[in-house]
Parts: C-alpha cells; structure tokens; sequence
C-alpha cells in the first residue's frame, strides 16, 4: 500500500468522538426588530463610549464650532480602528455573507482600516444595517462599500463589499437539501437567507448603484490606471516602470469606460479559469503586466473603486478572488484597450 | 431526529430506524461513498449495504456519535469493494485526496515503517492540538471526503482560502510525523 494510501485509511481509524468534531464554528446572526435595534445602537453608544472604546469625537467639525460658536454637528460615536502592530499578519481571509437588496453579497474583512485614506476611511458609526444583529452603516459613507460589525469584545471591524453571490442550479439544489436537512446547519441560522433570493449573474450596474452610488457616468470623477504587477523580476519592474500610472479626468474617456462597465455581466466568485490574463505563454508574467492594468477610479462622493482589473488577453475585466465579468464585445474591447494604452 | 431518539428504534428493530438514519446521515454516506467508488452504482450498493451493517450492528453497539460511526462503516465498506477487485475505478475525490496525503508523508522511505497505532496517535495529537475550526475542516475534506467547493459556504471562505488553510494543515502534519521520526 503506498503511503498517502495508508495515510488515508488511518483518518479512517481515528476515534468516533474526534470525527465528530466536524460543525464548522460560526457566530450566530440573528434578526433584531428595528425598535431593538435602535436602542441596540443606543446602548451600544453608550456603553461603548463609557468603556473608552471610542473616543469624543475630535474632528475638524468640533475645531470649527468652537471658533465660530456654532453647535457642533451630531454625529454617532467615533469608530477608532486598531493600529496595526506589524508583528503579526493573519493570512486568513475573513468573509462573511450578508443580504443586500435581493440579493446575497460577499463581504471581507480590511485588515487595517488605518490604511484607508482619510476622506474615505469611515469615521463614524451610523444606523443599524438592516436590523442584523451588530451590523452598521458607517455613518458618513454613501452606498454599501463598507458596513461595520460590532464584535463579542466591544471592538468594531470594518468590511468591504466584495461581490454578490452567483450559485448555478446545481449549487442552489446543493444547498435547497442542506437546508431540507439541516446539515449543515448554516443556512437555517442565516434568518434573512431564502432561497427566493437572486442568484443569477448580475450587470456591474447593479454594484456600481447599490453599493457605490454611482447611478450615471457623471458621478465618475477621475480614473486612474496602473501597471499590473504580477512580475517582479527586474524586466517587469522595468516593464511596469515603463507602461507607467496615469490619471484621467476627461469626461467622454470616463463615459465611455462606465458604458462598457455598467452592463458587463458578473459571474461571482471563484472563476479564474474564465479569467484569461494573458499569462499562459513562455513569458507569461511578462505578457501579463503587458497586457493588464489595475484601475481605481474615484466617485463624486469621494468612493473609491479599486478592485476592478482588465486584461486585454481576454479584452475582459476581473477582480481578485477571481471575480469574472463577461469578456467585452470586441469595438468595447478595443476602446478599452485604447483607454488603457494597451497596444 | 436526535440521535438518541433513531438508536432507540434500532433497539426496538423498528422498520422506521433505516428511514431516519438514511435522511440524517444518507448525504454524508453517500458523498464518502461516491468520493471512493468511480461507478455510481458501486456507490449506492456501498450504501445500502452500511444501512444493512448498521441494522445489524446495533444493538448490540450503542454508539455515541451515530454520524461518525455510520460515516466509518461506510468509508471501510467502499474501501473495502476497492481492495477486492482491483478493476474498480477509484473516485475522483479519493485521487485528490490521495495526492494532498502525498504532501503529509515524510521523506525517508528507507526503514520500516512505523505500526499503526504510533502513526494514529500522532495524527490524533495533531488533530486535537489545532483549533475547532482547523479540525472540523481537516476531518470533512479526509474523513467525509467532502470537497474544497463544498466546505467553502458553511466554513465562510473561498474554495482557494480553504485550499490554503488545508495545504498549511498537511505540512504542519508532516513536520509532526517527522518530530517524532514516523515513516509511512
């Protein structure tokens, strides 16, 4: 018997009561009426504020009122995001699922919240989300990008939108008898999951509306574009240094990247075999940085959208976590390609 | 149905005690079975055959965690069908997971291979030695051979964040075999 083989039967000898440690250990969410949920948030402030977790709010807003002696604006308490230490770094990605609209979103954790500039960084904590248990609205953000979560501790986290989830039918019969059965039993406890909710591939538009608020290409305010950056060996570093980093504020380059965003089609997560990044060749990486770009592109609002990527390869958008949009119509593509400087 | 309560109808040899047993634990049985047998058919038969075991068994037996015991005598039974003949093709999950275990075996080969029960009680001090979270997942993806799609949505991650957390599980398991100088 080879080895990985008797390995295997072994598993299999090990004794009932450590096989039966299999639930997978999650926090329970549960539904709030909303009338609990507002003095949730109340006792929340309150008791939080009491224990020092956060901080009398100390803005420019408060600098302001006491030279002109008008009252400071009324903002909910201040969020104090942790300072990273740097010694440790989990490499674990943190995900939880969360209901947006009719639909089912995936959001993840930010590691360091510090790290998010501080036009954008949400500052203070606003009204509950949704009536869940511990789930806020950043106060001073539009659209869904980032909600807060109140953990066990006190403490809060912060989470960003990632995608919504895209189930096809098999998952979705998978999941109809996981729940038929309650095993396992995650999907009972998630009192807001239905399978009546939308699974189906979604139009970036839905994203760009719901949970960044931009509703038509004028709420576009700049975009800027980048290298991409999966080789760094000295001839990519060279080759990234090269392509360069620009920003672009002209408006019909701006109209014409939302046209061709806003009804591009997302397939979820979980789908880098439908990503064609260029980087199947001998010079792969190299061909990658060539043909990809990382855009950021800023909103009206002060939103920053950073996760979207092209590839010209396969004249297609895509994200991390591999994130896949519909590849473009080759005229769009071409466009694109002309926006990105890609030749 | 709790547990408890379809043990009882086996000891009172109620017809009813295979039906309940089959819709708690039918999915479990039937994911090890078809993550060994290739041929769908073979699978079924695996299962219809522990349900038959499990008749048999209890009583006398009384187990105390019905999953586990009931998950067990299906992957010996499907195993079992595999050693016997040959010809039969293995399942596409056991060759994955065959070819994750590669990863755990330590490198020298060249001296007798540790008994049995040395190899289980380091795997049992490993499993025990790691988080709840950590251990659940090891068991459902090398016990119940569920798959990385699978274990994904009940455990929060990605299919890829589970592939990590699994591929850091088995080196770390490796080292421990090594510690103690256990070859395969």
């Amino acid at each position: 018997m080879k080895p990985e083989e008797r390995l295997f039967e072994l598993i299999g000898a090990l004794p009932d009561d450590l096989l039966a440690q299999t639930k997978a250990p999650r926090k329970r969410r549960r539904w709030v009426p909303a009338a609990a949920a507002a003095c949730l948030l109340v006792a929340v402030g309150v008791g939080i504020w009491s224990a020092g977790l956060l901080a009398p709010a100390s803005g420019p807003e408060d600098a302001a009122s006491t030279v002109t002696g008008q009252p400071a604006p009324i903002h909910g308490p201040k969020l104090n995001w942790p300072k990273q230490s740097g010694a440790h770094q989990e490499a674990a990605l943190h995900l939880t699922m969360l209901p947006v609209g009719d639909r089912m979103a995936e959001y993840h954790e930010v590691e360091n919240p510090n790290g998010i500039p501080t036009e954008q960084r949400p500052r203070y904590l606003g009204e509950a989300y949704r009536d869940l248990e511990d789930w806020y609205l950043p106060e001073d953000n539009k659209g869904l990008q980032y909600l807060v979560h109140r953990e066990e501790d006190g403490s809060y986290t912060l989470w960003e939108f990632a995608c919504f989830t895209v189930w096809e039918e098999e998952t979705l019969a998978q999941v109809a008898y996981n729940m038929e059965h309650g095993d396992p039993p995650i999907w009972a406890e998630l009192e807001w999951f239905s399978l009546d909710m939308d699974f189906s591939p979604y139009p970036y538009r839905e994203v760009l509306e719901t949970i960044y608020a931009v509703t038509s290409a004028d709420d576009l305010v700049s975009l800027t574009i980048s290298p991409a950056n999966m080789d760094n060996t000295d001839t990519g570093k060279a080759l990234q240094k090269e392509i360069g980093t620009r920003t672009v504020t002209d408006r019909s380059e701006l109209d014409a990247l939302y046209d061709a965003i806003a009804d591009m089609v997302c397939y979820g997560s979980g789908h880098w075999e439908q990503i064609d990044r260029g980087d199947s060749g001998d010079d792969r990486l190299l061909d990658a940085v060539r043909l990809g770009r990382y855009l950021t592109i800023q909103t009206a609002d002060d939103v920053v959208i950073d996760d979207l990527k092209y590839s010209a390869a396969g004249g297609q958008f895509y994200e991390y976590s591999g994130v896949a949009y519909e590849p473009l119509g080759a005229e769009t593509a071409a466009k694109m390609n002309q926006l990105f400087g890609i030749e | 149905m709790e547990d408890r309560a379809i043990i009882e109808l086996f000891f009172a040899r109620s017809q009813r005690a295979v039906e309940e047993l089959r819709q708690k634990y039918g999915r479990q049985c039937r994911t090890i079975a078809r993550g060994i047998l290739a041929d769908p058919r073979d699978a079924e038969e695996c299962e219809n055959d522990a349900w038959l075991r499990v008749w048999n068994s209890i009583p006398p037996d009384c187990p105390e965690h019905l999953g586990a015991y009931v998950g067990r005598i299906t992957r010996n039974l499907a195993l079992n069908r595999l050693k016997f003949d040959r010809r039969k093709k293995r399942g596409g999950e056991l060759e994955s997971i065959h070819a994750e275990l590669l990863q755990c075996v330590p490198g020298t080969q060249d001296v007798q291979a540790a008994a049995d029960d040395t190899v289980l009680q380091c795997i049992r001090r490993f499993l025990e030695g790691q988080s709840p979270r950590d251990r659940a997942l090891f068991l459902r993806r090398y016990f119940y051979l569920e798959s990385v799609q699978e274990l994904a949505a009940p455990f929060g991650m990605t299919p890829s964040a589970v592939s990590t957390r699994l591929g850091r599980m088995r080196a770390k398991l490796k080292i421990e075999l090594e510690k103690e100088g256990i070859t395969l």
